[in-house]
């Protein structure tokens, strides 16, 4: 009930009240005031029947006592004036009736000599008697009746007076309830309203007018304080883009910083790198002129030595002995004066495999035999804009330089060539590359390898491993020079007692290589939500494959450890939609691990980065299980294609 | 037996050339630059002018067009160790100028010797 009630609108709860309240009060009227009213009336009327009795009494008293009856009916007819007087009876002793006017047939309830008045109302009358002595001891008594017609009409009309008062009060504190209620709720529901809209609907706009001194100045106080918060919020949100701004204006300026920094170090190493290039140019460009001359005087004059003296002669000997050095000064001096002149070669379209060829026709036949060399050109290669002679050095130089590694030993040259076509607008791991077609130049030893810090100085020049004397330290630099003046890049792996790999990029002659996409072709979506197991025992190459792959919103797992691996796809090996293993790890190589964990679950793709390939033949792969290879150095572009598909594979199987 | 005049400014190589050219059994003029070589050739037309490029006062260059301009039939053969240009951006101007051989120095003894004997 009272749930009901705290249910109901303030308006509703102020009408009930109002209604109830006076619902009472009228209940009130109706029935207590016609008593009260009733009461006084019949007590009026008892009093003039008393009194009127008393009256009479004394007339009828002394005309007994006179006995003059005449006296009696003349009160009689005095009495039947009165038209509310309906009787008069006078009754003796015995209670036979003596004297009447209107006779009625009254039962008195008490009759005796000693009654004073007494009324009582019986059959719509009321009736009052009194008994009259005389002094022999004999008694009338005198019965009186009255209408009762004339009070109870009164008391009628009493009755419904106060019911049509009370009705019409009613009414009128009904509606006056209802004017009431209005006068308080609706500012309240127009309050309700207002701010419902600015709650809602965030409208602040909406601010309501009323003007009122009485209590309901609450609105008043309300619109003020919306317009208050309007304010307000119009400062937040000044406030809010001010410093939005300036956190963007900061973060660009730390962003620019950050640029200009890197801007900066890659400068000085360009500036460091072209004033090196710069001294040898102008060593190499001034000395030049006079060195040959004087290397020419000596080996000129030595070969007229030799053809004057007879070979048997000590002297012979040594004049060759000369004659080879010299040789050896010479070449050095045409290798600094190619690294110092890159730029300025002659360039066009040339067919790169025929190059090729002949730089690996003739490393066959200057290598010594128990170097294999295997080679594999792709005959389709297409062509690129360059100084055949470049391109011819460059080869010789990174052949001449895998045959160093391997020197000790017997071992594996690999040359080839291939086309290598990135479809993808810019490879984040390798922003030399852009969308289009490159033809690929590997040149792989399974010679000693290097260390980090080795790898990381190869391309500065006169940077060598050589004993002094044997290298220039010109060879890889010259390479990274004519590599990087035709727009291509070059990627190194190595791996100490395994060997070494470059992969070089040369963009394809014709090809637009500046990023833009010439046709409209869609390229391949190469996100996904699998779940990849990374074994490397390079930290490094780990975290930048985590990174990559998680880019493309994949779920990472790496390990450093192969056996650590192992153990890891043992313990759960639903875990894994892919392994991505490397090859070259302690403990375990990739080939093993693949194995065991294909035998523990068969249809797991596993991937293999190597950076060796010649080591990978088809067959050991399809033994292994392993899906794919991935050359190292790892190209992130080739890598992000070839997971794809290697897990879209996986799907349609 | 056929004359050679050698331009160069090197005492050296001039000495080194004219001991191989006449050991080879050919009669050797010598001349510091172009200037003096174009005079003597004048005087006295060899059957082969050898001469390097870059010299002080009348250079190579200069001197094989000189030469090739008033005596159109001569043999030149040009040498050049390189200079600011590389030894071949030198030796190609000469062969645009009709220079019968180019070499790079230094030169190989045999293949200096074979290229004369080719050119007599």
């Amino acid at each position: 009930m009272t749930q009901l009630f705290k249910n109901l609108s303030i308006k509703v709860k102020i009408i009930t009240i109002f209604a109830l309240v006076i619902s009472l009060a009228c209940i009130f009227i109706v029935t207590y005031f016609p008593v009260m009213q009733k009461k006084q009336v019949a007590g009026a009327l008892r009093n003039k029947a008393e009194s009127t009795l008393n009256m009479l009494a004394a007339g009828v008293s002394f005309a007994f006592g006179e006995t003059d009856y005449e006296v009696v009916n003349r009160l009689f007819s005095l009495a039947k004036n009165d038209s509310s007087i309906t009787y008069i009876v006078i009754l003796d002793e015995a209670g036979n009736q003596q004297i009447a006017f209107n006779p009625q047939k009254i039962v008195i309830p008490v009759i005796n000599s000693q009654i004073a008045h007494k009324t009582f109302e019986d059959k719509g009358m009321l009736h009052t008697y009194t008994a009259i002595d005389f002094e022999d001891a004999d008694y009338i008594i005198l019965i009186m009746g009255f209408s009762l017609e004339d009070r109870d009409k009164q008391i009628a009309s009493i009755r419904w007076t106060g019911f049509a008062v009370s009705i019409a009060i009613f009414f009128v504190c009904f509606v006056l309830s209802i004017y009431l209620s209005k006068l308080i709720t609706n500012p309240i529901q127009r309050v309700i309203k207002t701010i419902n809209q600015i709650g809602r609907k965030g409208d602040y706009q909406q601010i309501i007018g009323t003007r009122s001194n009485d209590e309901v100045a609450l609105i008043e106080a309300f619109t003020s304080m919306v317009a208050n918060l309007e304010d307000a919020k119009k400062d937040l949100i000044l406030t809010n883009q001010v410093l939005e701004k300036r956190a963007k204006d900061l973060e660009e300026e730390v962003q620019e910083r950050r640029r200009a920094e890197n801007e900066k170090e890659k400068l000085e190493a360009q500036l460091r790198q072209s004033q090196k290039m710069q001294a040898i140019g102008t060593l190499a460009g001034g000395v030049a002129h006079d060195f040959n001359n004087i290397l020419w005087v000596i080996m000129g004059n030595t070969e007229i030595g030799l053809r004057k003296t007879p070979k048997d002669s000590p002297v012979h000997s040594k004049l060759q002995e000369i004659l080879t050095a010299s040789n050896r000064a010479k070449n050095l001096v045409d290798q600094i004066l190619d690294f110092s002149r890159q730029d300025e070669q002659e360039r066009s379209a040339v067919q790169i495999h025929i190059i090729a060829k002949e730089a690996v026709k003739m490393l066959e036949s200057t290598l010594p035999s128990i170097i294999e060399i295997h080679k594999n050109i792709d005959l389709n290669c297409g062509s690129v804009f360059a100084d055949p002679t470049q391109i011819h050095q460059m080869i010789l130089n990174l052949g001449t330089n895998a045959y160093h590694a391997m020197e000790d030993k017997n071992g594996i040259l690999e040359i080839s060539l291939n086309v290598f076509d990135v479809n993808s607008k810019a490879c984040e791991s390798c922003p030399e590359l852009h969308q289009g077609k490159y033809v690929e130049l590997t040149v792989s030893d399974s010679g000693c390898g290097m260390d980090k810090e080795t790898m990381e100085r190869i391309f500065e020049p006169f940077f060598t491993t050589k004993e002094v004397g044997e290298g220039t330290g010109l060879g890889l630099a010259t390479v990274h020079g004519i590599v990087k003046s035709m727009g291509g890049a070059i990627k190194v792996y190595s791996e100490i007692g395994e060997g070494t790999t470059f992969r070089i990029f040369l963009p394809q002659h014709g090809e637009e290589n500046s990023g833009k996409i010439e046709k409209q072709q869609e390229l391949p979506d190469l996100r996904g939500n699998e779940r990849i197991l990374i074994v490397d025992d390079e930290q490094q190459v780990v975290k930048m494959v985590q990174e990559m792959l998680e880019e493309l919103s994949y779920t990472v797992t790496t390990v450093t450890d192969s056996k650590a691996a192992l153990e890891r796809f043992a313990s759960n090996p639903d875990d894994f939609d892919l392994v991505i293993t490397d090859q070259t790890m302690p403990a375990m190589t990739g080939v093993e691990l693949a194995k065991q964990i294909i035998h523990i679950r068969p249809d797991i793709p596993i991937l293999l980065t190597t950076g060796f390939s010649k080591m990978m033949t088809e067959e050991r792969i399809k033994n292994s299980g392993i899906r794919e290879f991935i050359k190292k150095p790892i190209v992130y572009y080739e890598l992000e294609t070839i997971v794809r598909k290697v897990l879209d594979e996986k799907e349609i199987k | 037996m056929s004359r050679i005049l050698v331009i160069d400014d090197e005492p050296q190589v001039r000495g080194m050339l004219k001991e191989i050219l006449e050991d080879e059994g050919y009669e050797v003029t010598e001349a510091e630059n172009g200037e003096v070589g174009l005079n003597l050739y004048k005087e006295n037309p060899s059957d082969i002018v050898i001469t390097d490029i870059i010299m002080p006062g009348k250079e190579g260059i200069a001197t094989i067009r000189e030469l090739k301009r008033e005596f159109p039939h001569v043999k030149i053969i040009a040498m050049s160790g390189g200079g600011r240009l590389g030894a071949n951006d030198y030796l190609m101007m000469a062969k645009g100028f009709g220079v019968e051989r180019i070499f790079k120095k230094p030169v190989a003894y045999d293949e200096l010797v074979t290229a004369i004997a080719e050119l007599t």
